[in-house]
């Protein structure tokens, strides 16, 4: 199930909401929101459903343990790694990496195709934050076991994030009080999220896979030079809309029945550079490896070597967590090379100089970046770069590119506004204005009362014999 | 705090009006959502076909251990949830009017898919006829916008396989779609008719009549070269010269010619892939010269016409309003000496019908079905007034139908196969030659758009019923 269909909007969510405020003490409530996350979770298949609650069990165990036998806590919290990194190595990579090995050296024969479990990536990466922050003593373990399993299955975000620490839910899941102004701001943020979504990320996908094709090379090196830009252009509003979308229906959906999650976007392409960007795109695994990886290895306290070494692991890992394939690593040491430059002198440069050119630098090597990250084959990644030039005898433009680009202007001007918090910053001006007056701002609560019913069926109409619905990040 | 009672006032004043803001907005959203989950739930609300998309839409699913295992059970149910949503068709129309707010869409190119269209070469380049007959290409094996009908219904066609798209290119109130030329599925056709000429050798003479689609004749030559889409009068020229060479004894008839003269009358339709009666008129007019007999003139014909005709590039468009907003109109034009024919229903029964039924109050998109029963797997015209003993077998798709009823007063038969159905009719055994003998017939007419021999398919369905 996707957050944006119309299964999950009008028959899950909404039964769930509705059983949801029926329940009067905390614990049906978490009952409620554990069966239909055991539901959401079977329904790309009950197998994986088993895995899910095994390596909750594991984690459960080896965080009570932890806590109990602290004598023995760097014993039981390798054994949470290994096994945890393990399943995650093996559903995940092992093709991978087999394939690799192969390439290099012919063997083994046959890759086993191994399917990805949903979600493997996000609750995995949840349940070591926990254990590891039970062995950190920031945070006590859960003593039941169906407390833990709701944390790392709750539908919110066990499929598609943000990453959610344990301790930052810890107070939400036994002690949560519904707030009527919070489930306001949790209605505005879910319809802003699936507006997001269903209408302007697939309306971007649609103009991005018309120009970069994937799958064939050939066809790829036909496309004009613009056609390139365009799509890359596209395709970087698409992935924003398409990731922050998620995270936004998921703090929505939480606010509604008083979970609260962390912001996960912060307005990324306002970033001024490379290190400003990743503090504002996908927070959750920034911070989670800033935490869990970079620190413990020593972070920036180090020689200077060591820092090099130790940002070049994050990277590699950051690009790998992506996607099992070498562009994402590609992609993920492309940025590794900028946040070494910038934290050596490149910094301070740009502070001599105005803030847009930083900017622009940010952008120009972000935009380049969504390159590396779109082709998995390297064939279609190189055509696609020379094409970018018209080196493949693609020509300038052509009639397709143009048609594609007036067509679709005014939706286009209309993403990019999206990006940027210029929607935000005039509702602020505006409640600010009717506050100086000291009246009521109807014209606000007009809009705040329309706005999101509007793009609830505004999105809905989308949605209705849409056949392009994939989430980006679903491969995790 | 109570100094200044005004302000007081002021603010309790703001609070209500917050907290009844609040009020509203939850109610107003949560009001929405339950009332249309619970019409979601209304399985009789559900509809089960779609007449913009031409095809019966998603079942539910059938329950199994294994596919609820691996999740393909649930996932079918999300499918169907969404497929066949309350009143789909409002909320697609409604969805590609806002899409129309997107960007100046005067102009589209529609995508579906990406073929590209072999050089057309200047001469024949025939390899021997095994191979070409055999060929199955690349990447020409998609497009054909061939209309399909299984079902005939008083309320119109439903169309049980969707119809493939081409690319479609748009500007204005009028749509095209794409020409790409084939090397392969050229010689495969030239092939195919010099093998059915060969058995039919002594026999009965064989037309071959090719119809250019209205990209190659309505649209300029330069816009065509800049869309990629193949010059067809370059392309018929290739097959015609072709099939000249290597067969003397089949009449081709050049309807391009005489269509581009027409251009600037209503001989295609905007809205839709086919040819109008006009256009088939004058290519009839064509093939009377090239078999030396009398055209009947155009207003002899007593006419017929059906207005709000939204056909196939609607669908394939992506629902471009432009089209919706200025609909067609099909002319039909009445045969003077009979309007009688029957058909074969797909469950082997004859049903009777008229040459130009009047499909007033039919859906939208099937009007073009007045013509010659539609596509069936076998249909005929005997017609009890014309007593000249000939007869004729013409062999074609869905742009033959507008071309058959002028043939009606010239034949005593006339025996209808469509060469994509003609093997589900047992009576014949998919063979034309079988049916040629048996009836004694005279003419053999093959009559196809130019997408047809685009796809080698078409030419291997046509070949079959000659071995």
């Amino acid at each position: 199930m996707v957050f944006s269909s119309l299964f999950f909007i009008y028959f899950f969510l909404a039964l769930n909401l509705l059983i949801y405020s029926r329940m009067r003490d905390i614990k049906s409530k978490n009952i409620v929101m554990l069966v239909f996350s055991l539901i959401f979770y079977s329904w790309g298949g009950p197998q994986y459903l088993l895995l899910l609650v095994s390596m909750t069990f594991v984690s459960y165990i080896m965080a009570l343990c932890i806590h109990t036998y602290r004598e023995h806590e760097k014993l039981f919290l390798v054994i949470e790694c290994v096994i945890m990194l393990g399943l995650l190595g093996v559903f995940k990579y092992a093709g991978f990496m087999l394939g690799s090995f192969k390439a290099l050296t012919g063997i083994p024969e046959i890759i086993p195709e191994i399917a990805l479990p949903i979600g493997i990536s996000f609750y995995t990466f949840q349940l070591l934050s926990y254990v590891v922050d039970v062995y950190r003593k920031e945070v006590l373990p859960q003593k039941k076991f169906w407390l833990l399993l709701l944390y790392a299955s709750l539908f919110h975000q066990c499929i598609a994030g943000p990453i959610v620490r344990y301790k930052d839910v810890e107070h939400d899941i036994s002690n949560r009080i519904v707030l009527q102004k919070e489930v306001d701001r949790g209605i505005k943020r879910f319809c802003i999220g699936l507006a997001k979504k269903a209408i302007l990320a697939n309306g971007c996908a649609v103009v991005a896979d018309t120009f970069l094709i994937t799958s064939d090379a050939a066809a790829l090196a036909k496309i004009p030079a613009m056609g390139i830009w365009l799509g890359v252009f596209c395709f970087a509003l698409q992935i924003y809309l398409d990731f922050s979308a998620y995270s936004d229906m998921a703090i929505g959906m939480g606010l509604m029945v008083g979970f609260h999650y962390k912001e996960n976007f912060n307005y990324p392409y306002l970033a001024n550079s490379v290190t400003d960007f990743w503090r504002r795109w996908h927070i959750s695994l920034s911070t989670f490896f800033r935490d869990y990886v970079y620190i413990p290895l020593g972070g920036s306290r180090c020689s200077k070597s060591r820092l090099v070494f130790n940002l070049f692991v994050v990277w590699f890992l950051t690009g790998m967590w992506h996607g099992a394939s070498w562009n994402y690593i590609l992609w993920g040491l492309y940025f590794f090379v900028f946040l070494v430059l910038e934290k050596n002198f490149l910094l301070e440069k740009f502070k001599t100089l105005p803030g847009i050119v930083s900017h622009l630098y940010a952008l120009v090597v972000i935009y380049f970046g969504w390159i590396l990250f779109k082709f998995e084959d390297f064939n279609c990644l190189g055509t696609a770069l020379k094409g970018m030039f018209g080196l493949n005898g693609n020509g300038f433009s052509g009639l397709q590119v143009g048609l594609t680009f007036r067509n679709n202007i005014f939706f286009l001007i209309f993403a990019v506004l999206a990006v940027t918090p210029i929607f935000a910053i005039i509702r602020r001006g505006v409640i600010k204005w009717y506050k100086q007056r000291n009246a009521v701002p109807y014209l606000v609560y007009g809009y705040e009362i329309v706005a999101p019913v509007a793009m609830l069926i505004l999105s809905t109409m989308a949605l209705v014999g849409n056949s392009y619905n994939p989430f980006l990040y679903f491969q995790f | 705090m109570n100094n200044n009672p005004k302000i007081s006032k002021q603010d309790m004043k703001r609070k209500k009006a917050f907290k009844s803001y609040l009020k509203i907005k939850r109610d107003v959203f949560f009001g929405v959502l339950f009332l249309v989950a619970v019409l979601g739930i209304i399985i009789p609300l559900r509809p089960t076909v779609s007449t913009i998309e031409k095809r019966t839409l998603t079942t539910f699913p059938e329950f199994t251990w294994q596919s609820f295992i691996d999740g393909t059970y649930f996932n079918g149910i999300s499918t169907w949830y969404a497929d066949t949503f309350p009143f789909r068709e409002a909320l697609l129309t409604a969805n590609s009017a806002v899409k129309g707010l997107y960007g100046l869409q005067s102009e589209q190119l529609v995508g579906n898919s990406d073929k590209t269209g072999d050089e057309i070469p200047d001469t024949p380049v025939l390899p021997s006829s095994d191979e070409t007959t055999e060929a199955t290409t690349e990447a020409t094996t998609e497009a054909a916008t061939e209309e399909t009908t299984e079902e005939q219904l008083p309320d119109g066609a439903i169309h049980d396989i969707p119809e493939a798209s081409g690319n479609v290119y748009v500007t204005g109130d009028t749509a095209f779609g794409l020409y790409y030329f084939s090397t392969d599925g050229a010689n495969a056709y030239v092939n195919m008719i010099d093998k059915a000429q060969k058995k039919l050798d002594g026999v009965a003479n064989v037309y071959d009549i090719l119809v250019p689609t209205s990209v190659g004749i309505m649209l300029d030559e330069n816009a065509q070269e800049a869309i990629g889409s193949s010059n067809q009068g370059k392309a018929i020229d290739y097959i015609y010269s072709s099939i000249n060479s290597v067969n003397k004894n089949i009449t081709t008839v050049n309807a391009y010619d005489t269509l581009k003269n027409h251009n600037s009358e209503y001989i295609y339709f905007r809205t839709d892939h086919h040819w109008t009666a006009l256009g088939a008129y004058y290519t009839y007019v064509q093939f009377c010269n090239a078999k030396g007999v009398e055209p009947t003139p155009l207003d002899e014909y007593e006419t017929i016409e059906f207005p709000g005709f939204v056909g196939t590039f609607y669908s394939s468009s992506n629902q471009a309003p432009s089209l919706l907003e200025n609909p067609d109109t099909v002319t039909a034009y009445y045969p003077k000496t009979t309007n009688d024919m029957y058909y074969i229903g797909s469950d082997l029964s004859t049903i009777q019908w008229n040459i130009i039924m009047d499909v007033t109050g039919w859906d939208r998109a099937s009007l073009y079905s007045c013509f010659a029963a539609g596509d069936e797997i076998y249909a005929q015209i005997d017609n009890p007034n014309v007593n000249n003993g000939q007869s004729c077998v013409v062999i074609k798709e869905s742009y033959g139908n507008a071309f058959i009823p002028f043939l009606a007063d010239h034949y005593e038969h006339i025996y209808i196969v469509d060469y994509r159905y003609f093997y589900k009719y047992p009576d014949y055994n998919n063979s034309v030659y079988q049916l040629v003998t048996e009836n004694d017939v005279d003419d053999v007419i093959f009559i196809n758009n130019a997408d047809a021999m685009t796809n080698p398919n078409a030419a291997e369905l046509m070949s079959d019923m000659f071995n």
